[in-house]
């Protein structure tokens, strides 16, 4: 089984990300043979929007279950339309984290377990505020 | 003339200017007063306006026709806003997060998308004595404050308010999109600040976008006048931007603004300062140019 895991850097021995949609990598492993991937999070720096554009990444990389310490109500909502189950971990490795998922040891997440846009502030970069509103016509 | 009444930083007291102004207008010459801070109105509660009309404001957000849908991911890889989820067996569409713009179904290759009318809040008018009134309430959970504030806008238009003498809007705080939307058809700009760093930082923010880059004539209400940090004056007086209105830090201003009662009417010495302040507000603005006839 692939499962991914929101990551704070690179490989398996990176640290588990305490946010999700904006964390800056996410690592694919193969739960049968141990091979990692490591992906660069495009949302990263997304004014909003970033569970729904993270979660539909992986799921179009072949992600059969999620591992995050925090997942938004979007990504969870993607998530469980797509029938993927999302596992929480408490911190350690990647690799931690996928020996407690391969022991059954992590919590299955049935919701949410922060608000939208929690992870805003935490990935850097001042991203409150940008971005809202339409653009209208000028009045003729 | 359109007086827009904002400010950047928030709790500085462009409502009780804004109030304070359209209650001294109104007693000479027609008036109408918006209340654009969509998110939290509460110019009514200093106005208390009989409410008479409500309509609900709409933004298109599309739907997906699951039978048509081939999940080709085409809709989510166009929208700007990611409000849109392609699984693979399986689109999502996350209305809170769309626009409305539309280029969803623009670009769908199969013709898989309409679009519905989605409710993201209300207009409210009336009257508040002699003032037209008029505010929008963005519903709770919406993150889109524009388009309410467009349609308030176009709601008084409709009514001949734009054409009163005074047409005055409480703006929301901030510089973004909403604070945009009422700015860009303003005369003039009043700016209300207090004399904090706090104060100074988002008025720096606001002239930015008022004069600098929507090119409205700007004037400055200093409110909480407390005489303790002249750094908003020195700013003022380096970039030439005229202090049209002080009002001074008093606890009897807190005190009938905490029961609802506006400052012309708790405190009517209050009332000369404000007639004052709409004839310089109307000083500022620009000359209507004869010879460009631009002005639509």
């Amino acid at each position: 089984m692939k499962v991914v895991v929101s990551s704070s850097g690179p490989g398996l021995d990176s640290e588990v990300s305490p946010i999700f949609g904006r964390c800056p990598y996410f690592v694919l492993v193969d739960t049968e043979t141990n091979d990692a991937k490591t992906i660069v999070n495009p949302a990263i720096s997304a004014s909003g929007g970033a569970g729904v554009q993270s979660s539909q990444m992986l799921i179009r990389e072949g992600a059969e279950a999620v591992i995050g310490m925090n997942v938004g109500p979007n990504a969870m909502q993607v998530f469980v339309a797509a029938g993927i189950p999302v596992y929480q971990a408490t911190g350690g490795t990647v690799q931690q984290a996928v020996e407690a998922l391969r022991a059954g040891t992590l919590p299955l997440l049935s919701g949410p377990t922060v608000s939208t846009d929690h992870g805003k502030g935490a990935a850097g970069g001042r991203g409150m505020g940008g971005g809202r509103g339409m653009g209208m016509g000028r009045r003729g | 003339m359109r007086i827009v009444v904002a400010s950047g930083k928030g709790g500085t007291g462009k409502t009780l200017v804004a109030t304070g102004l359209a209650l001294v207008a109104s007693e000479t010459a027609p008036t109408a007063l918006l209340d654009a801070d969509v998110e939290a109105p509460n110019a009514a509660l200093f106005l208390h306006p009989t409410f008479h009309h409500q309509h609900a404001v709409e933004v298109l957000t599309p739907v997906i026709d699951e039978a048509l849908c081939t999940h080709c991911g085409r809709c989510a890889e166009v929208c700007a806003f990611h409000a849109i989820a392609s699984l693979p067996d399986r689109t999502l569409v996350f209305e809170e997060m769309c626009h409305g713009c539309g280029s969803c179904t623009l670009n769908c290759p199969e013709g898989a998308i309409s679009e519905v009318p989605h409710a993201i809040g209300m207009i409210h008018a009336g009257q508040a004595g002699a003032v037209a009134f008029a505010e929008g309430e963005l519903q709770i959970g919406e993150a889109m404050a524009t388009p309410i504030i467009h349609g308030l806008s176009r709601y008084a238009e409709a009514e001949g308010w734009a054409e009163r003498e005074w047409f005055i809007v409480d703006s929301p705080p901030g510089t973004a999109c909403p604070v945009i939307e009422t700015l860009r058809e303003a005369d003039v700009a009043l700016l209300v600040t207090e004399p904090t760093p706090f104060g100074l930082h988002d008025l720096r923010l606001a002239v930015n976008l008022a004069r600098d880059v929507l090119q409205v004539p700007v004037g400055i209400v200093l409110n909480k006048d407390d005489g303790l940090d002249p750094s908003v004056e020195e700013y003022c007086e380096a970039e030439g931007l005229p202090i049209l209105m002080r009002i001074p830090y008093r606890r009897e201003i807190a005190e009938s603004y905490s029961q609802g009662r506006p400052l012309v009417v708790a405190l009517p010495e209050y009332r000369e300062g404000f007639e004052a302040l709409l004839k310089k507000a109307a000083a500022l603005r620009k000359p209507v140019a004869a010879a460009s006839g631009g002005a639509a």
